[in-house]
């Protein structure tokens, strides 16, 4: 044994440890513990679009990535009793939670396709949302300003994608869902997804308009088609579609509204890089993007039109055999146009923040998040002030049934971080019902 | 936690800690700031070298202090709960360093270095010198459980008993696997023996 040996050990242990300074070390806060993990006979799933470039879980691979496999890189799992029910309050919230002013009060989730109104402050189930038609299941949810609007995307039984809209009451509960007008969109290959599939779609705040995209998931890899986004105005039904060109390796993810006609959008882009400024087409690369397109403008190409936020790259990991990304993963613009609250990974994904980022160039204004809690802090749905996206526990559990996080609600004006009581959780290694939400 | 499922009015083990349904630690909260405010630097310390991340480091050990309030009226030998926040601990690291393990890719790749979490990496202040990176070079490579071994025994300086609590293996075992280490390192490093 060599002394020699153990002393360098000890002397690089010291050095690295001794940066974490007596001072350093926060409070204990015995308040934020984890909930504990209550045993459940069964647990499903929940994916979302926007979340299956997260290379934290090694499912992250480019295989799957082609093959559209929507169980990609991370999955949630949320705890349900064993009949597929929807989400009930958290076991661990011991009554409702204090949301502040302005909150939207409702939220409705889909779980495998199956639609539901519940209470945003104490995870209630208020109502379940017939499906609109036989067979129809949901694969995107949007909302607009209010609480009251929303919007359910999905495959109905005829091939092609639908769109209804739903009203709440006062108290919550679904009104009748109206199929919206528009163009058909019928699948070359319409895939039977109980609900894994995700159909990003997005209505303004006066309810006016509609915005969906069509990409890699429901178009496959073939790069045979452009990715689209379709901008329809509800009144008449008239659309309008902008394109990117073939490239089966495009994703769109996320979608959200602001004044003016702005549209933000987030994704992947295949064979694509950025040149002064502006994304460009280059084979090979993939870039991922947060981008704004100005729908009140003419035009036909969705890169020409858009303006670029921030922008990362998608690669190859070390080993080959996943893929990392730098850049923005998840995002909504405010309504005001101003500002964008994103996900970006950094560090080759290692790193993960929730930010508040300038609109106009991507400047970070404000970090919401840093650190493994913001490993999956995932932006889903904007309403004012309020940001609802996913907020994972303080590290990641070792069991594959473990508790990932729930739902939060941030508010962008003060950084005010709320947990809702709707668990998640998270496996890397049983994919299960995907959930979707919106306020 | 997973397995310490509901076995009401049967004891439960769980790693070193032996638990039991009753109303002891009523004032728990107390107690285990106590513990915090004496063990949390050497533990953030411990996870911080182990982990590479700061934040993942400090969330380890408040994970791990409130897992043991959360237990604290379970937890029939107080003198237990030092062990069990030591054994939550590198639980959490085990977790943090598999999945920065898996972002990183096996060590030698192009721009390995380049993505190591900035407590490993060269532009730590505290790597300055080649031979420090050496060491953590080395640490990297060896198996997780030799790793652990040898930071127990020669950075929070721990007896085998503790360390083999800690690892929640026998002493023997602790022993072994912290010379076992040793001598891996030590050939990892090119040292003679």
């Amino acid at each position: 044994m060599s002394g020699r040996t153990e002393e360098r050990l000890r002397e690089t242990a010291a050095a690295i440890g001794e940066t974490v300074r007596p001072h350093d070390i926060p409070a204990l806060r015995l308040n934020q513990s984890h909930r504990q993990f209550a045993p459940s006979p069964s647990q499903y799933a929940r994916w979302r679009g926007g979340r299956w470039l997260i290379p934290l879980v090694a499912a992250a691979s480019v295989a799957a990535l082609v093959t559209g496999v929507v169980v990609v890189g991370q999955v949630l799992h949320i705890r349900l009793s064993p009949s597929h029910q929807h989400p009930g309050p958290s076991s661990a919230a011991s009554g409702p939670v204090q949301l502040p002013y302005g909150t939207p009060k409702f939220m409705v989730t889909s779980l495998g396709g199956r639609g539901a109104v519940s209470a945003t402050a104490t995870g209630q189930l208020i109502a379940r949302i017939p499906p609109p038609v036989n067979g129809f299941v949901i694969e995107g949810i949007a909302a607009s300003q209010g609480d009251r609007m929303f919007v359910l995307a999905g495959q109905g039984p005829h091939d092609a994608v639908e769109f209804f809209r739903v009203l709440l009451g006062a108290n919550g509960k679904p009104g009748h869902a109206a199929r919206l007008p528009g163009p058909s969109v019928r699948l070359h290959a319409p895939i039977s997804s109980d609900g894994r599939i995700f159909i990003p779609v997005a209505i303004s705040a006066d309810g006016d308009y509609l915005a969906y995209a069509i990409s890699r998931q429901l178009l496959g890899d073939a790069a045979s088609r452009p990715a689209t986004i379709t901008v329809v105005r509800l009144a008449d039904g008239a659309s309008h579609t902008w394109k990117l060109w073939p490239a089966g390796r495009t994703q769109i993810s996320e979608l959200s509204w602001a004044k003016g006609g702005q549209l933000s959008w987030i994704g992947v882009i295949g064979d694509a890089t950025v040149a002064n400024g502006s994304v460009a087409r280059h084979r090979g690369d993939e870039l991922s993007v947060a981008m704004v397109l100005g729908t009140a403008l003419p035009g036909r190409s969705l890169t020409v039109d858009s303006r670029l936020v921030s922008y990362g790259w998608l690669s190859e990991s070390a080993t080959g055999k996943s893929s990392v990304l730098d850049g923005p993963v998840a995002g909504v613009i405010a309504r005001d146009g101003e500002t964008v609250a994103a996900q970006i990974l950094t560090r080759h994904g290692t790193r993960s923040k929730l930010v508040v980022m300038s609109a106009a160039d991507g400047q970070i204004i404000r970090v919401l998040l840093d650190g493994p809690r913001s490993s999956r802090a995932d932006p889903a749905s904007i309403d004012g002030d309020s940001l609802l996206f996913t907020l994972s526990q303080r590290h990641v559990h070792p069991s594959p049934r473990y508790v990932c996080g729930h739902l939060a609600l941030a508010k962008l004006s003060s950084a005010n971080i709320v947990p809702l009581p709707f668990e998640i959780y998270c496996s890397t290694t049983w994919p299960g019902l995907p959930f979707l939400y919106a306020w | 936690m997973d397995g310490d499922h509901d076995t009401r009015g049967c004891a439960v083990a769980i790693g070193p800690v032996v638990l039991i349904d009753s109303q002891s630690g009523a004032d728990s909260a107390a107690t285990v700031s106590a513990l915090y405010a004496e063990h949390a630097l050497g533990l953030t310390r411990l996870a911080l070298i182990m982990t590479g991340d700061r934040h993942a480091a400090e969330d380890i050990v408040q994970d791990a202090f409130c897992g043991l309030h959360r237990r604290w009226d379970k937890l029939r030998d107080p003198a237990k709960a030092l062990p069990y926040v030591r054994s939550a601990v590198l639980n959490g690291c085990r977790t943090e360093f598999r999945r920065s393990k898996a972002a990183l890719g096996p060590p030698g790749g192009d721009d390995y270095e380049a993505r190591l979490p900035p407590a490993w990496s060269a532009e730590s202040a505290a790597l300055a010198s080649e031979e420090r990176r050496e060491v953590v070079r080395a640490l990297l490579k060896l198996p997780n459980r030799q790793r652990e071994a040898l930071l127990l025994r020669y950075f929070l300086e721990l007896s085998e008993a503790d360390t083999a609590s800690a690892m929640r293996v026998s002493r023997g075992t602790a022993k072994s696997t912290v010379a076992r280490g040793l001598i891996a390192l030590r050939v990892l490093l090119g040292e003679s023996s």
